[in-house]
């Protein structure tokens, strides 16, 4: 049986991500910086995940494979973050209670060990969602 | 001989840093060295010139792939585009020059169309709360001279704004700061300690999406009423002796960010910390400002609020009158609702930073996306435009986060050949109006 | 009284917005001239003759006319908005802006609504058989007054931000609703009959919110100070007072501080 736990997620701005953002989408230090979760290490522990494992992540509109990653950023038990960008907004609710402004921030996510699994680069990823990559 | 060029406006964030010197080669080309910027703003000098930048505009296949076409072929098909479709959106502006984007709003006039800015998925919920209550704002000369209490709420400047604190609200000495950092005290108030929360003297941690209740808390305890034990997880004693404190500043000013805008509640959560504000100038002088992302974000918000009234999500369908109502004429809602026919994206990247199902929703309607570079969103449009770099290859004006217009600066040439927004938004609006002149498309 | 009956005979592809479907654009009117009123997709504008067949002619005014609307109204906007008499019933969901700024009148939604319902309503009688979105009974954007008289009633749920800015009018929620009820009220009253997720009366300067259910996690500002026993809504029952918002400025009369009520059922 998988192990499987459910943490809040939020997205945001790291200087890595906008470094990578500003030398190109496509490239490798936007990949890095992008394709990663902060856990705190006591839901490591309880998930089972070494640091550095990918992991899948599903809300209710969608999941996307990511790196656990140690935070550097100190989070309390239950919170995770993943950088903004295409593969956070893979899972991001688009409901905006009327105001324009999508869940970015606090939505409920289910992580659970997907070792195997590859992550999709940031064109792929966004091809993938709109149904693009033929194959 | 490279050439150093001096007082250099970064386009990155809101902060628009305006005493960078480049080392540019001899011939105009290349950019060499950057000083004084942050990483982030080293790296997109940096990046203009690397290998592999799209030169011409493109146009997807139907078997997925990219074929170079003229700038004529693509200005055509993007006039076709904006005179045939019923309801279209024009998102972005954020990075872009003001002059720019008053000829896009001329387009969107014509072709009825609707005009947001990243403001929407950003501080939107700021521009809402501005729009019911007010702001008690500042600038940012104001803060480095005059503020002795600076709150950071929700917003993590050492990696949005990396140097925000240095020149003006932590570290720099001032007018009447002249202790700089000692004579400031600092508080960070967010739900993770984050790199801002390691420079500040006060950090509060908050449970994630209660911001709105310990704003309420701590108005409610500035007015000397009872709390209860604990609020968001934050003692009621804390909360009576951080109230006291902000009582007893001199100057004091809140900078929040998207910790506030994007949790549960948005808008409400800035109108209570602009109200916070409005409570604290009765006993001494207070400000509120928001850490505007991109750099010209502000700037598309006051061009669109001198023209049309509003600061963003302006729907010109009915061309005579200009309607706003975020959660109807937003993007993410017009795409999820799917209100809209057709998606002109500018100087922005929607594709990496909006909600997935509002851009699957987009990719099914004919889209140009006009971009100096490849990214997620010109690789799920029909046609992508390549355009100079605004701020690096072409200057033109822009707002600060408080409101400040700066000229930023051409740096050096762009790619030969190469249109910039301006040059392009032109031709596209004179081939509209040939288009109509003609009876539509 | 004359009945005007609307049946959808094409549905809009992106949404359509029907500023002249209530009862004052249609008075005085025959059907011909009803179909040749103008509706809104974007900037392509068309007549309600290309989306409804229409029946029977209008009264002579407002009052003496009664439309029903029969059809798949999920994409429509502004039905019934700015009427001020007569009689509306829609058979269908419908979108945005549904009875905004009513007043007079009563209008009767058998379905769903959008978001912006009810909006700045100021009189009349508004019944929703269904669930309402976000903003019921709201302010438009940067307005200080919201829903200021009339009577609003949804039998289901409602959204979030529901009666931000009220002033006055009393508005019935029988199921849940979201976060936000009654952000920054100033006057008239609220009735909840079902739980209340977080944040209600944020900001409230004065009015009245009765919960009959639960809510998730109180405001600060609010202080317990009373056990009434109130008949509310045609029931009768136990309520802890709370008044409130403490942190927010508070009129005076007579030299004495007017709060927000706020009545939680025991």
């Amino acid at each position: 049986m998988t192990n499987k736990i459910t943490l809040n997620m939020i997205t945001c701005r790291t200087i890595q991500q906008g470094v990578g953002m500003e030398a190109g989408k496509t490239s490798q230090k936007y990949f890095d910086a992008c394709t990663i979760m902060h856990m705190h290490p006591d839901d490591m522990k309880k998930l089972g995940v070494w640091k550095n494992t990918n992991v899948r992540v599903t809300s209710s509109v969608g999941s996307v494979i990511v790196k656990a990653v140690e935070t550097r950023e100190d989070l309390v038990p239950g919170l995770a973050h993943i950088p903004m960008g295409p593969w956070a907004n893979r899972i991001v609710p688009g409901y905006t209670f009327s105001t324009g402004e999508p869940c970015f921030k606090g939505f409920p996510v289910d992580v659970e060990i997907a070792a195997n699994e590859r992550i999709m680069g940031a064109i792929e990823v966004i091809q993938d969602a709109c149904g693009l990559i033929r194959k | 001989m490279p050439k150093e060029v001096t007082d250099v406006i970064c386009p990155f964030c809101g902060t628009l840093c305006d005493d960078l010197i480049v080392t540019v080669s001899d011939d105009n080309k290349t950019i060499l060295g950057v000083k004084n910027a942050c990483a982030i703003g080293a790296e997109k000098f940096n990046h203009q010139r690397m290998p592999g930048r799209v030169k011409r505009p493109r146009m997807r296949q139907a078997d997925g792939s990219y074929k170079e076409i003229t700038y004529d072929e693509a200005i055509d098909w993007t006039a076709k585009m904006l005179v045939k479709s019923r309801k279209t959106l024009m998102y972005g502006w954020a990075s872009t020059s003001c002059q720019a984007m008053s000829i896009g709003h001329d387009i969107a006039e014509k072709v009825g169309a609707i005009v947001d800015n990243c403001a929407t998925v950003c501080h939107g919920s700021s521009l809402i709360a501005i729009e019911d209550v007010g702001v008690p704002s500042c600038t940012l000369g104001e803060v480095k001279n005059r503020a002795d209490r600076v709150i950071f709420w929700g917003c993590n400047p050492a990696h949005a704004h990396p140097r925000h604190m240095s020149r003006y609200s932590i570290f720099p000495r001032g007018f009447f700061t002249v202790k700089g950092h000692k004579g400031r005290k600092i508080y960070c108030v967010d739900c993770r300690y984050t790199d801002t929360a390691k420079c500040a003297d006060e950090f509060i941690q908050i449970q994630q999406g209660f911001d709105y209740e310990l704003l309420d808390a701590l108005r409610t305890a500035a007015r000397g009423e009872a709390l209860p034990d604990t609020v968001g997880g934050v003692p009621k004693e804390k909360i009576y002796e951080i109230a006291e404190d902000l009582k007893n500043a001199r100057f004091g000013v809140i900078f929040f960010g998207m910790g506030l805008t994007h949790t549960m509640g948005r808008n409400h959560n800035i109108d209570i910390a602009i109200n916070l504000t409005r409570d604290l100038n009765d006993y001494t002088k207070f400000a509120i400002m928001a850490m505007r992302g991109h750099w010209n974000v502000t700037g598309s918000g006051q061009v669109l609020g001198w023209q049309y009234g509003f600061p963003y999500a302006v729907d010109l369908s009915r061309r005579d009158q200009a309607r706003h109502q975020t959660g109807e004429t937003t993007s993410v809602d017009l795409l999820n609702r799917n209100e809209v026919e057709a998606c002109f994206y500018i100087a922005t990247d929607p594709g990496a930073h909006f909600p997935v199902n509002a851009m699957i929703s987009s990719s099914r309607k004919p889209t140009v996306t006009v971009d100096p570079h490849i990214n997620c969103t010109t690789e799920i449009s029909d046609i992508h435009i390549p355009v100079a770099l605004v701020g690096v290859e072409v200057g033109g004006c822009a707002y600060r986060m408080d409101n400040v217009p700066i000229e930023t600066r051409k740096v050096v040439d762009p790619p030969e050949g190469v249109l910039t927004d301006e040059e392009l938004l032109t031709k596209i609006n004179q081939r509209v109006d040939e288009l109509l002149a003609q009876g539509g498309a | 009284m004359n009945t005007v009956t609307l049946n959808v005979k094409k549905v809009p592809e992106l949404f359509l917005e029907c500023e002249n479907v209530n009862t004052d654009a249609f008075a005085g009117k025959k059907a011909d001239q009803i179909a040749n009123l103008g509706a809104f997709q974007g900037k392509e504008i068309s007549t309600l003759g290309d989306y409804f067949s229409i029946s029977g002619d209008a009264g002579e005014t407002a009052a003496e006319t009664k439309i029903i609307i029969n059809g798949d109204c999920t994409k429509m906007k502004y039905l019934g908005a700015k009427m001020t008499a007569g009689e509306m019933v829609v058979n269908s969901a419908c979108d945005m802006y549904t009875g905004s700024w009513m007043k007079g009148g009563k209008l009767t939604i058998n379905g769903d609504v959008h978001s912006f319902c009810g909006l700045a309503m100021a009189g009349g009688e508004f019944t929703i058989n269904g669930n309402a979105g976000n903003y019921l009974g709201a302010a438009y954007r940067g307005d200080w007054r919201g829903m200021s008289g009339g009577v609003l009633r949804v039998k289901g749920n409602a959204g979030s931000d529901v009666a931000t800015f009220m002033i006055g009018g009393e508005l019935i929620v029988e199921g849940d609703v979201d976060i936000h009820l009654g952000t920054h009220m100033e006057g008239g009253k609220i009735i909840l009959k079902g739980n209340a997720n977080r944040r209600v009366g944020g900001q409230l300067v004065k009015g009245e919110i009765y919960v009959f259910g639960t809510i998730n996690v109180m405001m600060p500002g609010f202080k317990p100070v009373n056990t009434v026993e109130l008949d509310v809504d045609g029931t009768r029952a136990t309520f802890t007072e709370y008044i409130g918002d403490l942190g927010e400025r508070h009129p005076k009369r007579k030299g004495e501080t007017v709060y927000g009520k706020l009545f939680l059922k025991q």
